[in-house]
């Protein structure tokens, strides 16, 4: 009996080593290309050329940096990523904002002031969340060329507020369906109207909501690039577009450390989110997936 | 009576006044756009002339191309990745962070998950140095295989190319799942943890008798994403190979691109695109039967 309790403890002591063997693995599988991205960064080139892809930079420099950032070439323009990464934040606010408004507008009519015709709607808004990309790609650029938006930021904003309202909707009316109605017809009673309701009931009660819509909203359209390298053009690109045509930029050699530098500027902006509100940016992904 | 009225038309003039925007965007970029791309699909079009109508031949020309058929073939690759390695990989890794089986499952999970965080753009440009000419890639065969002269070949076979890929899709997505999943174990009622421990159950068991039949519906949820996902994926492959070297890696969306605003072939592409939607509605039909018989065999 004991020596049996004996193998089970020991088997299990056992596996439970594997497992650790393996996360650890894992964690060193996803720590070791950041850790390489960020050493080359630093590096010189010549440290690059002639130096071990794991060795700690020994010439610690920021050149790289300052070139990603101003300095290096894309395409025939020698001004680094900055004034792409300027678009992102002139394409990414105005998308971000609008698109959660128009959701949390969406959302509190579907659950709360509900229409004929209210679940067809819903509905077409789904569809939209899980339709692929590239199946709205041309219509999408005869629109924009008819409105004269082609080539554009504000064109760009319009095509990612668009595709996000379906996902801000469904984050908003799964949040308000939850919202007692009682709460609305009590304000109706001491005769608040719409706007009243909504700004003054609604809105302050979901802000975590509006947190998870901007935070998605945010990660999805600065990390987007088949929107951008479709519908921009020249030097209204975003920034992962410029990132793509930097790396492959043929003017200059291979200069592995810029490259790295300018990845890293680029992944900032989201990376940072995810650190200070990693909560809200799990709850989005959730929001389409957790049972109700 | 009459205020009441005018009060409650009013009402009715905010919620058309107000979904009214959203919806007519939403309806001429979107909904109209793919019934569009259907019909654009059955017509010669490069954007300037009039469309001429040609029937099936963009989707005949698509079916007798041998770039075509290696790029569905690369797909189906993805999805079944995706499904037999994201899914399953995402689910285990949930349970040992559910069960705590290990310590620090939160740091292990805050890294598996934040490649999330980042495009795919960066993604691509992260690994490509690792499979680049002098990269990690070629030093770690080398000493595997003890030949200093190794350099990477991988991506010059044709059968082969797409295998970084696969390797970096996995890295890339099974913290979704993980995290997913992970959620979704935290809504299992307890108790049926806690009893079939008492009955002697082992984590093995726990995890496959207890905990998987719990998560069919969430499973189903997770194979939509993941085939959605993989019939769809352009960024990650476009960034790191551009369907290259001699479309060894080329998967539709890519071919669709090309194209579509290479060759401003309009019909061709949304043909393409019609085969990419319709491929993923056939592929979750499928499946929403198949999960309709395993839910009833558990419920």
């Amino acid at each position: 009996m004991s020596t049996n309790d004996n193998i089970i403890y020991v088997s299990g002591k056992l596996s439970r080593f594997f497992i650790y063997a393996i996360l650890l693995l894992a964690t060193l599988f996803y720590l070791f290309p950041l850790y390489v991205m960020l050493a080359t960064s630093f590096k010189t080139l010549d440290e690059i050329r002639i130096g071990d892809m794991l060795a700690f930079p020994q010439f610690f420099t920021l050149d790289s940096w300052v070139n990603a950032w101003g300095k290096s070439c894309i395409g025939v323009e020698c001004s680094g990523l900055k004034g792409y990464f300027l678009n992102s934040i002139k394409m990414a606010l105005p998308a971000v904002l609008i698109s959660t408004i128009l959701g949390a507008l969406n959302g509190f009519i579907l659950t709360k002031w509900r229409f004929p015709g209210h679940t067809l709607i819903f509905g077409l808004m789904l569809f939209g969340c899980f339709i692929p990309f590239q199946s709205i790609l041309i219509p999408m650029a005869l629109v924009l060329g008819k409105l004269k938006l082609a080539g554009g930021i504000t064109g760009l904003i319009i095509v990612h507020i668009t595709y996000g309202i379906g996902f801000t909707t469904l984050f908003f009316r799964n949040y308000y369906i939850n919202v007692p109605t009682e709460i609305l017809n009590a304000a109706k009673m001491e005769g608040a109207g719409f706007f009243t309701i909504f700004l003054k009931i609604f809105v302050p009660a979901s802000l975590p909501i509006f947190m998870v819509s901007i935070i998605w909203q945010f990660t999805n359209v600065w990390n987007d690039f088949l929107f951008g390298v479709s519908f921009a053009g020249g030097k209204n690109y975003p920034v992962t577009v410029a990132l793509n045509n930097l790396i492959n930029s043929t003017t200059s050699g291979k200069e592995y450390n810029v490259d790295m530098a300018a990845a890293i500027i680029s992944a900032a902006p989201t990376l940072l989110v995810y650190v200070l509100a990693g909560k809200y940016f799990v709850r989005g992904l959730l929001a389409g997936s957790v049972k109700k | 009576m009459s205020t009441y009225r005018s009060k409650h038309s009013l009402l009715k003039f905010y919620y058309v006044l107000f979904i009214a925007p959203g919806l007519l965007i939403y309806t001429a970029i979107i909904v109209f756009p793919v019934f569009f791309s259907v019909y654009f699909s059955f017509t010669e079009w490069a954007g300037v002339e009039k469309a001429r109508f040609v029937g099936l031949d963009n989707y005949k020309r698509m079916f007798e191309d041998t770039v075509f058929l290696h790029s569905l073939r690369n797909n189906i690759i993805i999805v079944l990745v995706s499904v037999l390695g994201q899914i399953p990989l995402g689910l285990i890794l949930a349970y040992v962070v559910y069960r705590k089986i290990v310590r620090f499952g939160q740091f292990f999970q805050a890294m598996i998950f934040f490649p999330v965080a980042i495009s795919a753009i960066i993604v691509a440009i992260l690994w490509n140095q690792i499979f680049a000419p002098g990269g990690l890639y070629t030093s770690i065969i080398r000493a595997l295989t003890g030949d200093p002269l190794y350099v990477v070949q991988i991506f010059e076979n044709k059968t082969f190319a797409i295998l970084p890929i696969l390797f970096v899709i996995l890295w890339y997505y099974t913290g979704v799942y993980m995290v997913i999943f992970i959620a979704n174990m935290r809504r299992i009622p307890e108790s049926l943890v806690e009893v079939a421990l008492i009955d002697g159950a082992n984590e093995k068991q726990i995890l496959f008798k207890v905990i998987t039949p719990q998560m069919i519906p969430v499973i189903f949820t997770t194979l939509i994403f993941a085939i959605s996902g993989s019939l769809k994926s352009f960024d990650l492959i476009f960034a790191m190979t551009g369907g290259g070297p001699a479309h060894y890696t080329e998967v539709i969306a890519i071919y669709m691109y090309y194209h579509t605003f290479k060759y401003y072939e309009y019909g061709f592409g949304s043909a393409v695109s019609v085969v990419i939607v319709v491929l993923s509605l056939v592929f979750i039909l499928f499946l929403q039967k198949y999960f309709k018989k395993l839910e009833k065999k558990y419920a």
